[in-house]
């Protein structure tokens, strides 16, 4: 049996770029889970005001949750469709906007309908049958001839009604509706009746054309919700995905709002962006969704921490022994922090778990038990083959950027092993044509590493302060600039992030040019250097060399 | 006192009407009066010219008053002449307000000039500030707005502006999110991304 890593029996990772109902029953991170807790406790206000009581137009709740896209919204409502906690106590219909097209209300009616499982159409259906069942007792005419019960049925009393329903609902009779309408009239509405009918007759979805007007659907769907809470005891959740500022989708959503569907919640779910888009567009929705009972704040979903949770979960719901320890998880962690700081791209859900997915295949094909690197640097290299390092020209792989990223922590070393890079990225600059008149020993100044002259035959001087306390790079970097009487420009290459931008100071005609490098550039210089010293470098790397000598602004 | 003093003291002297060259041989016998003319001419500082069947002498201005008054093509000359110097006057104001226009133009377009003013430390405090002032009830802001305030601040170009929010977000990530949308912003994975919020 193919195994993957952590002894796991399957990938745990999604593969889809949008979650699947499956997928969505595991919940990671401390953020969404905090939103799965906030719609619970709306959920548990509201239900537990229905208890006992009719529901009113006061017992409509409006969630909103905006977040950008790939955070984890429609996993959020997805996950919370399939909550064991609310499927006992709620009907979800799940509707994605987007896939609503031409949006008109018929359209959105039937993807409200088609939104719902198909298990509480179902306790739906066979909850009416068994009422109109019960009702013989009042009206035991009727109901007989609804259920087509003939005279030999008779004689065996009402016991074979039960059987009737279950027969009808296996779909081998039918119920003989023109009597129906008499039974229910004195508990449920014309409306409802006409919903109970192509609801029995399995054609809900067929007679949304029937509805002519937008208020004609919104009562057929405080209808729904009615039966819902009276036949199934259940709220109803109207689940809006894609939520934008579509004159067609702000009428509607206007309209429901307005309507209050009593036993019901409504969720908008949107970008940030829409939600300024609705701002601008229509002022009174937007108002509206102002006032929303509650809204959804997932800031922070796409942080470290967070990520690191979901991927987390995912891996420990699946990790039946218990393979996946702390060692491990400490590890996985490291390598999930190095893709979050490195790759800016991919600093969202979406995007890491697809990574890992791919990650997950292949640790699997080459058989290793953990997650590694090399194995998230190929992964990366063969689903984004555009991306690299963050900051990086050197294009290095992610097993060597880590390699090298511990080294450049060391004090007493870096300093040293910059200068030892600049000398053999400017040899290799001169060898080129770039530069000339190299001059590694110190003959200027204090101060001075470098001196050389530029294509232009403007003589240069080149000063590395790095990793230095503050004091000590402005003592060096004044030193230095007293070479300005006889060079015509100063290069100060320093990683004291604290300096002011970039920029230059002028002495007379001559400039003083610092050049703040980050840990990316710092990398890269001692990544050419292993390079050039290992006489690896090749054509494409001569080019990225010129281009890294070119961002420190030696030539 | 030179004898080219002397001439040059009598001339001034004599005011519009300017002196007859033979009242000024009468007056200076002890020196050469038409060596000494001659000079002066050279040097610009008199002029001598006919009025009448005499010889006269003036100064350079008093000779140009004088034809001024007696000859009409001389007048109109002059007036066409200070309709062109005015005209050059006012071009000449003109380029110089439009060099010093450009001047201001390059120094605001100097990358070196202005980064000088700005560093990611000053950046993120202003850019905080604007964000604990967003009136909006998710917490997102447009990076557009962010950026219009800080230009108030800052004399910082649009591409630098979004530079310095790379960086921001970049190195505090934790403090921060970004989210797709707008008219301009930061692209991340291709997607233009116009909002940003403190988290």
């Amino acid at each position: 049996m193919r195994l993957y890593p952590y002894g796991l029996k399957l990938n745990p990772f999604p593969s889809s770029p949008t979650p699947s109902f499956s997928d969505s029953q595991i919940l990671g991170g401390k953020t969404h889970k905090d939103a799965r807790q906030a719609i619970v406790t709306c959920f548990s206000d509201l239900y537990s005001k229905l208890h006992e009581t009719r529901p009113t137009d006061r017992d409509f709740r409006l969630i909103t949750m905006i977040q950008d896209v790939g955070s984890g919204k429609t996993h959020l409502a997805f996950h919370i469709k399939g909550l064991p906690d609310l499927v006992d106590n709620a009907v979800t219909s799940y509707i994605d906007l987007s896939q609503v097209s031409p949006r008109d209300i018929h359209n959105i009616y039937d993807s409200i309908l088609g939104g719902f499982n198909h298990d509480d159409v179902e306790s739906l259906r066979r909850n009416i049958l068994y009422l109109i069942c019960d009702k013989v007792k009042d009206n035991g005419k009727c109901v007989r001839k609804a259920f087509n019960y003939g005279f030999l049925d008779s004689l065996s009393g009402n016991n074979n009604l039960r059987n009737r329903v279950e027969e009808i609902l296996k779909g081998k009779r039918k119920l003989n509706f023109q009597y129906v309408p008499e039974i229910l009239s004195s508990d449920f509405s014309e409306i409802q009746i006409q919903i109970i009918r192509s609801l029995i007759e399995d054609r809900l979805r067929n007679d949304v054309t029937k509805v002519r007007s937008l208020e004609g659907v919104i009562n057929s769907l405080s209808s729904i919700a009615d039966m819902n809470l009276k036949l199934l005891n259940k709220l109803t959740i109207f689940q809006f995905d894609e939520f934008d500022s579509k004159k067609e989708s702000l009428d509607f959503i206007k309209a429901i709002i307005n309507a209050h569907i009593p036993s019901s919640i409504l969720i908008l779910i949107l970008t940030p962006s829409s939600y300024d888009e609705i701002k601008k567009e229509n002022s009174s929705v937007f108002d509206r969704l102002e006032k929303a009972n509650y809204k959804i704040d997932l800031a922070g979903s796409n942080t470290l921490s967070e990520l690191n949770d979901i991927i987390f979960e995912y891996i420990r719901h699946y990790d039946e022994n218990n393979l996946f320890t702390s060692d491990y998880e400490n590890n996985l962690a490291t390598i999930i922090k190095l893709v979050y700081d490195e790759f800016a791209d991919f600093r969202n859900v979406r995007s890491m778990l697809n990574i890992f997915y791919h990650a997950t295949e292949k640790a699997s094909k080459r058989g290793s038990y953990i997650l590694d690197e090399s194995i998230i640097d190929d992964t990366i290299k063969s689903i984004y083959p555009g991306s690299k390092i963050r900051g990086s020209l050197m294009n290095m792989p992610l097993s060597d950027f880590i390699k090298l990223k511990m080294s450049v922590n060391n004090k007493e070393t870096i300093e040293n092993d910059i200068r030892e890079a600049v000398r053999n990225l400017l040899t290799l600059t001169n060898y080129e044509g770039y530069v000339n008149e190299l001059n590694f020993d110190n003959s200027i100044g204090e101060g001075v590493d470098i001196t050389y002259n530029d294509s232009y035959g403007s003589k240069i001087a080149v000063s590395v302060v790095i990793k230095k306390e503050a004091s000590k790079t402005q003592a060096k970097i004044s030193n230095a600039s007293k070479s300005l009487n006889i060079v015509d420009r100063l290069v100060v290459l320093t990683g004291d992030t604290n300096r002011m931008f970039g920029g230059s100071s002028r002495n007379g005609n001559n400039v003083t040019t610092i050049v703040n490098m980050d840990n990316a550039k710092i990398v890269d210089l001692i990544y050419f250097n292993n390079k050039y010293k290992n006489q690896e470098i090749l054509n494409d790397d001569l080019e990225r060399a010129i281009t890294l000598a070119r961002s420190i602004k030696l030539c | 006192m030179s004898s080219e003093e002397l001439v040059l003291e009598k001339v001034l002297s004599t005011g519009s009407n300017g002196i007859k060259k033979s009242d000024l041989k009468k007056q200076f016998t002890s020196f050469d009066l038409d060596q000494t003319l001659e000079n002066l001419i050279n040097d610009g500082k008199i002029c001598v010219d006919k009025k009448g069947s005499a010889y006269y002498c003036w100064t350079p201005e008093v000779y140009l008053k004088h034809l001024n008054n007696v000859d009409p093509k001389f007048r109109i000359l002059i007036e066409r002449i200070k309709v062109i110097e005015r005209k050059m006057d006012s071009h000449s104001n003109s380029l110089k307000d439009a060099i010093n226009s450009l001047i201001e133009i390059l120094k605001m377009e100097n990358p070196d000039s202005q980064k000088a003013l700005v560093n990611l430390d000053n950046f993120k405090i202003e850019f905080d500030t604007i964000l604990s002032r967003s009136n909006n009830s998710i917490g997102w802001i447009e990076l557009g707005h962010v950026r219009n305030e800080l230009s108030q601040k800052f004399d910082l170009g649009k591409n630098e502006f979004y530079e310095l929010v790379e960086q921001l977000v970049n190195t505090y990530h934790n403090e921060y999110e970004l989210s797709t949308g707008g008219s301009e912003g930061v692209v991340v994975r291709g997607l233009l991304h116009g909002y940003v919020r403190g988290i």
